[in-house]
């Protein structure tokens, strides 16, 4: 994501806590990455790559962890009350990311900043009609199992709006029907899911 | 606060994040100083930098000991390398997490000193370890607990499984029990 499509603006931030290796808990603030800071993660994860001799593209797991690695860090500050860029980044460089942090707590991080990321992107997050949405449930429930289902390649904006729309109807469908949530627990049983 | 500002705070001495206790058993018989006492060992959680010297270290061991001739030997190596590789960074002293319990050379020292039995014992703990403290790791609803509770109740938790996996959760059942009593106040 450019600047540009930045709606929120450039100073939106999002508090995360978690625990440090050792159990400490910390906080910290998490800032949008503009087009430069993205494109200085996506370098440093091809570098990896190379580096590794792995393919350096989305999808190869050397390139997608590096990539995380380094969105955690420029995106993670010190919480404080003065505007972010007054303040220091949480993590002094990405090395320090790699020794204190591990792979869930990573990706912990990295998911919340994409979050962030998401909900202040003027891309599409949303279905932009009833009949698509309609579309899009009945690809899903008719495709084989094992078959790679619409939304898995979708932004997570889209994906959230879309299950979030997907559980309200089916909570509001059991109330119409008067269907108690143990009672579809009990029809869902022996049915196969993806 | 930054990293920096908390880290020397957090580098103070610090106990083992968990505890495990090894029989005698665990330990090879050929090590000339295999204890005839259980053994305690503090686990930590490895960064991803060790994680991923872990891997490399694994990588080099596997091609070195099998090469191009014996895909599947390369594996086993590898897996096994790779566990011995991360345990050497996440035992240490109960007491002291910064102290290693296998000292510098872990790796080759966990080889000569424990059995396999030995090794499995402390990889089922560290990842147990993971479990208990990762932040992904989801957390069990009302209902599930419910859901459970009802299950142990009318038995129908355990005939519905296969007769090794009944062994499997009836472990994990008892480490939630233990646990449930050493934090309960």
């Amino acid at each position: 994501m450019k600047l540009r499509d930045i709606k929120r603006g450039s100073r939106a931030t999002r508090l995360e806590s978690f625990p440090l290796l050792d159990g400490t808990e910390v906080e910290v603030e998490l800032k949008l990455l503009d087009g430069g800071e993205q494109d200085e993660a996506k370098e440093y994860a091809v570098a990896e790559a190379l580096r590794t001799k792995t393919e350096p593209a989305e999808g190869h797991l050397v390139f997608d962890e590096a990539r995380a690695r380094f969105t955690v860090y420029l995106a993670t500050y010190e919480r404080a009350e003065t505007p972010i860029e007054q303040r220091s980044r949480f993590f002094s460089d990405v090395n320090e990311v790699r020794r204190e942090l591990d792979g869930d707590r990573i990706a912990l991080l990295f998911e919340a900043q994409e979050a962030l990321q998401m909900s202040c992107a003027a891309r599409k997050n949303h279905m932009q009609s009833d009949t698509e949405f309609m579309q899009s449930v009945i690809e899903c429930a008719t495709k084989e199992v094992g078959e790679e289902l619409p939304f898995e390649r979708w932004q997570r904006g889209l994906r959230r709006s879309w299950v979030h729309t997907l559980a309200n109807r089916l909570l509001a469908s059991l109330s119409a029907n008067s269907i108690s949530s143990s009672d579809f627990e009990e029809r869902a049983v022996g049915t196969s899911t993806n | 606060m930054s990293f920096r500002a908390i880290a020397p705070k957090h580098a103070e001495r610090r106990a083992a994040a968990k505890v495990v206790t090894l029989q005698p058993s665990a330990f090879a018989e050929s090590w000339a100083k295999r204890p005839t006492m259980p053994v305690q060992i503090g686990l930590r959680l490895v960064s991803d930098e060790a994680l991923d010297n872990a891997r490399a270290s694994a990588a080099q061991v596997a091609w070195e000991v099998h090469g191009e001739q014996a895909p599947q030997g390369r594996v086993e190596a590898y897996n096994e390398t790779l566990i011995r590789s991360i345990l050497a960074q996440a035992c240490v002293k109960p007491s002291d997490s910064s102290v290693l319990h296998f000292g510098s050379a872990a790796e080759s020292v966990i080889a000569m000193q424990l059995t396999s039995d030995g090794v499995l014992a402390l990889w089922e703990a560290y990842e147990l370890l993971k479990v208990e403290t990762s932040p992904l790791s989801p957390e069990v609803t009302d209902g599930q607990l419910q859901a459970l509770a009802t299950a142990i109740a009318d038995g129908s938790l355990m005939t519905r499984l296969h007769a090794r996996d009944q062994r499997v959760i009836r472990r994990i059942l008892r480490h939630a029990i233990d646990e449930v009593d050493s934090r309960a106040t």
